[in-house]
């Protein structure tokens, strides 16, 4: 079995129950080509580096999966298929995996780490959203602060 | 006249001299060679020379010209991932391009990884083309 993990830019505006409708197809894809799903890390908002479909944002979900090869057209298919994915890359992260179950308990672990960390994400992001709230508030300020922060993030 | 033909007899016997030192100092060093690592190929030979001279330079300027050293050789446990763009900042230039091999120190191996990785964080629009105003 190969390893492989795609990874694809959704629209920033989706829901968190869109982005997990969209996760679920791809795990019955999965299942259905013989593949192993590994896990699916959701990286969270990121600024691109430069705008697609005039979106400056979007939110990026890494999958890892076993396969034999097959799998990657059906889910690569239903990515091009589907509206709210900007764009997508299938890399092969390791040609040979032999102890699959091994690699299931790697991916068990890591995925309950990514989990924490997108939770401490999701916090930090609502505290941000109520600050930025509370200066647009307060007055006319809140423009200049808010371009700051965007500079901040690219770098 | 006289100075033409004092300079191209001087020539000549130069060119004679250095190639018969040539062939009697190289000749069995030569075949010692051939036969432990097969003839070396006209670019290795040049690549060879290339080498000597770079030494060489080293040695007169002392030590201004420090050997680089490929920083993931050094250190295996940096990784080189495509999705992490802050990790690969360091091998672009602020227009975008790739730092090339001769600069960053990069060994060939890993100049390629760090290229292949540019190149999809590019298409990830985690890193970009190009850019006017700098990263």
């Amino acid at each position: 079995m190969r390893e492989y993990e795609t990874t694809f830019i959704v629209q920033p505006e989706i829901s968190d129950e869109g982005a997990k409708e969209l996760l679920t197809r791809i795990d019955g894809l999965l299942e259905r080509s013989g593949a192993v799903r590994l896990l699916h890390d959701d990286q969270g908002k990121r600024r691109l580096a430069y705008d697609i479909q005039k979106f400056q944002k979007g939110r990026y979900i890494t999958s890892y999966y076993l396969s034999d090869g097959s799998a990657v057209g059906m889910v690569e298919r239903a990515l091009r298929l589907e509206e709210s994915v900007l764009r997508f890359l299938t890399v092969m992260a390791n040609p040979e995996v032999i102890d699959i179950e091994a690699r299931k308990t790697r991916a068990a672990e890591e995925e309950r780490q990514h989990a924490e960390r997108a939770r401490e994400r999701a916090l930090r992001e609502a505290e941000e959203e109520r600050a930025r709230e509370a200066e647009m508030r307060s007055g006319g300020r809140a423009d200049e602060d808010d371009d700051d922060d965007e500079r901040g993030d690219d770098e | 006249m006289s100075e033409s033909g004092f300079g191209g007899g001087f020539g000549g016997g130069f060119g004679e001299r250095e190639e018969r030192g040539g062939r009697f100092g190289r000749g069995p060093g030569g075949r010692d060679r051939d036969r432990e690592r097969g003839p070396m190929s006209v670019k290795a030979r040049l690549r060879a020379k290339a080498r000597k001279k770079a030494r060489k330079a080293q040695k007169k300027k002392g030590s201004f010209l420090r050997k680089k050293v490929c920083r993931f050789c050094a250190d295996a446990t940096v990784g080189i991932d495509y999705k992490d763009p802050k990790g690969l900042r360091y091998f672009m230039t602020e227009t975008g391009k790739l730092i090339p091999q001769r600069i960053s120190g990069n060994c060939a191996r890993h100049q390629r990884q760090i290229a292949t990785a540019i190149k999809r964080a590019r298409q990830l629009a985690l890193m970009p083309y190009a850019s006017h105003h700098g990263m």
